[in-house]
């Protein structure tokens, strides 16, 4: 206690508001974790299934404005704006795995079927196929990844771009060594076509070229979804 | 006239003179003052034109011899030369151009009033104005009331600056001016001493100087208060305060305080514009053509300003043109006493040095002296036959038979020759001036006053005779060494105080005219008179009625005594019919005794006597026991004199026994032989185990109480008050009672130090039924460290004795409904600092206290005295030792406006919305602290205020020094004190973790 600490009013006003500082830090930093893990996610995503997964714009400008704020110091304003941001991170996540949704279906179809057609050809290493699949199994894909313990944000990104990286050079050579077989045939084609990431459409198949395909051997890894 | 045929009424006291003389015309004349029996009583139609009587003054004025001195002294040797009033009065005829002066000098009742009196009479009649000063009249009272009530009088116009005075009057009374009055007063004051003297006198000693006055104006406005006069600052207050001690060289004429009270005087006149003593005495004289006279009769104007007056009187100026007669008392005047005043002008003394008696009465014309007095009273009529006096001043009158047709010619009740003394006779006037009078009283005043009691109770009262009155006096104050028979007492007693007042010893008998014992009703059957027993020895004739004195050597051994009780029947406790075999030992033991009562009042160290001794005074014992309350130093106190087991607490007078300090001397010839014998008989029944004290005290309790009362006195002069006990020598200015208030006050403080140490803080604690105790949070932070244990326990002792202080002052230093004397209290603690009053008792002065006084077997005063040094001591180390404190600064500002109400909603905010970020001590601490009230706040605050003083004096350095000790213990100061705060997070550390994620979303 000093002489120019003002009353004991002023001192627990003081004191309020430094808990109140640490409670909007401690919010803060909560969201923060989750934006973190979500930002690896997307990297990861992006890469493997080699997509682009944008940020909202309301998140953004949310981000932004905290930002803002706190630079001026104004911790009252942050405040008021914690709930927002919360509740905008939470939209982030619903938007990241409703984007993700549909190629990461295409993409463990794709690996599942490419497992099929090595099992007949055995021309790719199973394990590595495996790993492929396992790799965006359901669940927790940032926990597949070894993050070194004292790493931060920046370095985490690099690795988890890094392996998701090499897993999508892993799916592409399989996909090439699978498939270079019926490159040479009369429907190499078409092939190369349906293993684009932008499969050929139904119609684009005359009924001649449909009846080739459905007696040839790649006929059992030929699927139809309605797009 | 003759017992048989006497035409008047004993009830009314036997003389028509009284039945027509209303007792305020007699308080009239026997008025001490001699300028009221000299007044006019226009209600009571006295002393004017159509009054029957005539001029009191001037018939009862009996000329004054005084003597003439060349100094106004004590001294022993003055040359003393009589002179007559005539010649002071020549004196005063004066054809001088320059002011005159006489001053008469004597003791209180020695006649100066009535010189004066005398002198204003004469220069009344020659037309002289005359501006008589009465000796209540203030210096103020003087210069606004008479000096222009006899300006207007003599001149028949107003007086020119009247107003100013009344502004000045008024503004003294006002509280609201006081700070700005004194302001005015002292700033005035010190610019003018600066003209004269060296001075210094900063800033801050000036601000103490003006408070001081501030302080004082009541003093002013009762200028001319008992003892301290107009001294606006005493001498004591000079020598205490520093701040008053302005003067940078101690060379000057009067003493500094004095210097500076003129100045202050000066001060406030200047303020007020008003002129001063001299200057009005210069402005009257200049109106009148005449020589105005000033009479002082009973001078007493304060020394400044006499001081003012005597320069202006004694000044060798050429057209003034005053005389002055000054009257006083050897102090009064004393002021006076310059060797320019003494060459200047006569000095009269009115009695010789160390004598109250005057010439004009003595022994030898007592009678002759208050016969005007009493003849005055049949002078309403032609009973007297009043004439002018030969040189042709005042009134006498010619004894000659009464006028027939007056009252005293129509009434024989007693020989005409006697009627001017009636209802006395020379041998009672001369008894009552010797020995009747003590030998320091027999003045005039204390004769008249004598006689006008008598008078009072006799014609007024419920007393039938002057000799019955003059017997009810108090010994102490009227004494009658004749003695008569004892059967007188026992048989007749009526006869006793008669015989004793009128009666001339003759024979073995005191004589009596017959006319007296008639007129009041003692003799003769007819007219109340009871039958007189043979056995008392009385004798009356056709014109005496003598009454037996006591036999030479009375045979009075024990067997007789036996014989005698058996013989003697009417003693005042038995009646004849009572048989002498029905009497209860008491009865029998006390007949046996009584008889011996007389005798033993002569001589109470006879062998013969003894067993009257004994008893009477083991009853005086006992009787001492209950009126002080088993040797109480005062009523109403518990401190009690432990007197020796061998010792009484008297001893009788004149049996050459050593009377000690914790005796008295009870003289039996004091006590009335009715007390004597009603002592005996407690003596007697307390023997016999069936004494109760109610009856003797009723019926003979003033003068038993005046003797325990004395005891008491004598007591505490000698071993509680006296000089020489508690203090060192050195330090006498000190008494006992600044010991008891500032002990008291060092309690109030150990109890707790967190109030003002003034006298209306000891009221409260005295008045407070809860006992002092040591502040236990004092005690805990005297314990963190300052003081020891040992001192820790002194000064709980002595906190623990403070009952004893109350004890003590309730009974010195209070008024009845457990009330100190706050004015009092007040005045010794702005005197006298209790740490300077405590600083002052020493060891030996402790041990010359002695140890019988005590207040029980466990505590006695020097107890009480040395717990009160030693706890001084200790606090005044604990003060040194102390450096000035941070704390109570802080605290002060801490919570300096806070409300509770507003802490108690912060802490239930503060936990309702984060306790999960709070550590568990720290909600713990903010629960303590809602647990503390607004008062707790508010007398921290008090405390702390107190605490941080920044203190001159000792006494206020030691109370700030608990006042902070005690802060520091407090449990609030300590939970403020440890409110921990946390760290504020800077803006660029704060949320680390967002600030490097959020880059990734912003980018």
């Amino acid at each position: 206690m000093s002489t120019d600490e003002g009353t004991v009013v002023d001192r627990l006003r003081r004191v309020h508001s430094q808990y109140k500082q640490r409670d909007i830090q401690r919010q803060l930093e909560g969201a923060a974790e989750t934006l973190a893990e979500l930002y690896l996610e997307k990297v990861v995503y992006e890469t493997v299934l080699d997509t682009t997964i944008s940020i909202d714009g309301d998140l953004r400008s949310t981000i932004q404005e905290i930002r803002s704020h706190l630079e001026e110091g104004d911790t009252e304003t942050v405040t008021a704006q914690v709930e927002t941001l919360k509740e905008r991170v939470q939209t982030f996540e619903n938007e990241l795995e409703k984007e993700t949704s549909e190629p990461l279906s295409t993409y463990r179809s794709n690996v599942e079927s490419m497992q099929r057609l090595n099992q007949r050809l055995e021309v790719f290493d199973t394990t590595e196929l495996e790993s492929l699949r396992s790799f965006l199994e359901p669940g927790d894909v940032l926990s597949r990844i070894d993050f070194e313990d004292e790493a931060d944000l920046e370095e985490k990104i690099a690795t988890a771009g890094a392996v998701a990286a090499e897993y999508r050079t892993t799916y592409d050579s399989a996909r090439m060594k699978l498939f270079e077989t019926y490159l040479e045939t009369e429907y190499g084609d078409k092939v190369t076509m349906m293993m684009s990431d932008s499969p050929p459409r139904l119609e684009s198949f005359d009924e001649q070229e449909l009846k080739e395909l459905y007696e040839s051997d790649l006929a059992p890894y030929i699927e139809l979804r309605f797009g | 006239m003759n017992s048989d045929n006497p035409n008047t009424d004993p009830a009314s006291g036997g003389c028509p003179q009284f039945d027509v003389l209303p007792k305020e015309r007699l308080h009239h004349l026997m008025n001490p003052v001699a300028a009221i029996r000299a007044a006019t009583d226009e209600d009571r139609n006295i002393g004017t034109e159509t009054d029957s009587y005539p001029d009191i003054f001037e018939f009862t004025h009996h000329p004054i011899t005084v003597y003439r001195s060349n100094a106004i002294s004590h001294d022993d040797n003055v040359d003393a030369k009589a002179v007559s009033e005539e010649t002071v009065y020549e004196t005063l005829d004066t054809t001088e151009t320059r002011n005159h002066a006489v001053v008469i000098q004597g003791s209180v009742g020695t006649g100066k009033s009535e010189l004066c009196t005398y002198l204003t009479h004469r220069l009344e009649e020659d037309n002289r104005p005359i501006l008589e000063v009465r000796k209540d009249d203030d210096l103020m009272t003087l210069l606004t009331e008479r000096l222009p009530k006899f300006y207007k009088e003599e001149l028949g116009k107003e007086f020119p600056n009247t107003t100013d005075y009344e502004r000045m009057r008024e503004a003294l009374a006002n509280p609201e001016r006081a700070g700005e009055l004194s302001t005015l007063i002292v700033v005035n004051a010190l610019t003018d001493l600066r003209t004269e003297y060296d001075i210094s006198c900063s800033d801050v000693e000036r601000a103490d100087f003006i408070e001081h006055i501030e302080n004082n104006l009541d003093v002013i406005r009762t200028v001319a208060e008992e003892d301290r006069g107009s001294r606006i600052i005493t001498e004591q207050e000079y020598n205490q305060r520093d701040y008053l001690k302005i003067f940078e060289n101690d060379d000057i004429d009067e003493t500094p305080a004095e210097v500076i009270n003129s100045y202050l005087w000066q001060g406030l006149l200047d303020k007020f514009n008003t002129k001063g003593l001299k200057e009005v005495f210069e402005l009257v004289a200049e109106e009148f053509d005449r020589r105005p006279v000033a009479v002082f009769e009973d001078f007493s104007i304060a020394s400044v300003q006499a001081k003012e007056l005597g320069n202006f009187i004694e000044r060798d100026i050429h057209g003034d043109a005053w005389d002055f007669v000054i009257a006083g008392t050897p102090r009064t005047l004393r002021p006076l006493r310059t060797q320019t005043f003494l060459n200047r002008f006569a000095v009269f003394q009115t009695n010789r040095e160390g004598s109250n008696q005057v010439d004009f009465l003595t022994e030898d014309n007592v009678v002759e002296f208050i016969e005007p007095y009493l003849t005055y009273i049949k002078a309403g009529d032609s009973s007297v036959e009043v004439l002018n006096a030969d040189d042709g001043r005042g009134l006498t009158y010619e004894k000659v038979p009464p006028a027939e047709d007056s009252r005293c010619g129509q009434c024989d009740v007693c020989p005409s020759q006697d009627h001017y003394l009636f209802p006395f006779n020379e041998v009672f006037i001369e008894r009552i001036y010797n020995p009747g009078l003590p030998e320091d009283a027999r003045s005039p005043r204390e004769l008249i006053k004598v006689v006008e009691e008598i008078l009072e109770v006799t014609f007024y009262g419920p007393v039938t005779a002057p000799s019955t009155a003059a017997g009810d006096l108090d010994e102490a104050d009227l004494k009658n060494e004749v003695s008569l028979r004892d059967a007188v007492y026992e048989a007749a007693p009526e006869f006793a105080d008669f015989a004793k007042w009128y009666g001339e010893k003759e024979d073995g008998y005191a004589v009596v005219p017959r006319y007296f014992g008639d007129v009041f009703g003692l003799t003769g059957t007819s007219n109340g008179g009871s039958e007189i027993p043979s056995k008392t020895g009385i004798e009356i004739t056709s014109t005496e009625i003598r009454v037996p004195l006591p036999e030479t050597k009375p045979d009075l051994t024990s067997d007789s005594l036996t014989d005698k009780a058996e013989d003697e029947t009417a003693t005042p406790e038995t009646t004849d019919d009572t048989p002498p075999a029905e009497e209860s030992l008491v009865d029998r033991e006390y007949d046996e005794l009584s008889a011996d009562v007389d005798n033993w009042r002569q001589n109470p160290s006879e062998p013969q006597y003894e067993e009257v001794n004994r008893r009477i005074s083991d009853a005086f014992e006992q009787l001492f026991n209950q009126l002080t309350g088993n040797l109480a130093v005062r009523q109403g106190s518990k401190l009690r004199y432990n007197l020796s087991r061998s010792k009484r607490p008297f001893v009788y007078a004149d049996i050459g026994e050593q009377v000690d300090d914790d005796q008295v001397k009870l003289d039996p010839q004091e006590f009335r032989r009715s007390t004597l014998r009603a002592v005996l008989r407690y003596g007697v029944e307390s023997a016999h185990g069936d004494a109760s004290e109610r009856g003797i005290l009723k019926d003979h309790g003033t003068q038993l109480t005046a003797l325990a009362d004395r005891w008491q006195a004598q007591i505490q002069r000698e071993f509680v008050n006296h000089e020489d006990l508690l203090y060192d020598k050195r330090k006498s200015e000190f008494e006992f009672d600044d010991f008891l208030v500032a002990g008291y006050a060092l309690c109030v403080l150990l109890d707790n130090p967190w109030r003002e140490l003034s006298a209306e803080t000891l009221q409260s604690c005295f008045q407070s039924t809860a006992d002092l105790t040591l502040d236990t949070t004092l005690a805990t932070g005297l314990q963190d460290g300052y003081v020891s244990d040992d001192q820790i326990v002194v000064f709980r002792t002595f906190v623990g004795l403070s009952p004893w202080f109350e004890d003590l002052l309730e009974a010195r230093v209070s008024f009845s409904g457990n009330r100190l004397d706050l004015v009092d209290v007040r005045k010794r603690m702005t005197e006298h600092a209790p740490y300077a009053v405590l600083d002052a008792v020493v060891q030996s002065g402790i041990e010359r206290v002695s140890q019988r006084v005590r207040f029980n077997s466990d505590t006695n005063l020097r107890d009480l005295a040395t717990a009160a040094r030693k706890s001084n001591q200790h606090l005044s180390e604990l003060e040194s030792n102390t450096n000035k404190r941070e704390l109570p600064a802080r605290v002060s500002k801490s919570l300096s406006d806070v409300q509770m109400t507003e802490i108690e909603s912060l802490v239930t905010d503060l936990k309702r919305s984060y306790q999960n970020l709070m550590q568990a001590e720290f909600a713990e601490q903010l629960t303590e602290l809602t647990e503390f009230e607004q008062e707790d706040i508010d007398t921290v605050l008090t405390g702390a205020a107190i605490a941080n003083r920044d203190e001159y004096s000792k006494m206020a350095r030691i109370h700030s020094t608990l006042a902070s000790t005690k802060l520091e213990a407090h449990p609030l100061v300590a939970i403020i004190s440890n409110l921990e705060e946390l760290q504020t997070i800077d803006s660029d550390t704060f949320a680390p973790v967002f600030s490097e994620v959020s880059e990734y979303y912003v980018n």
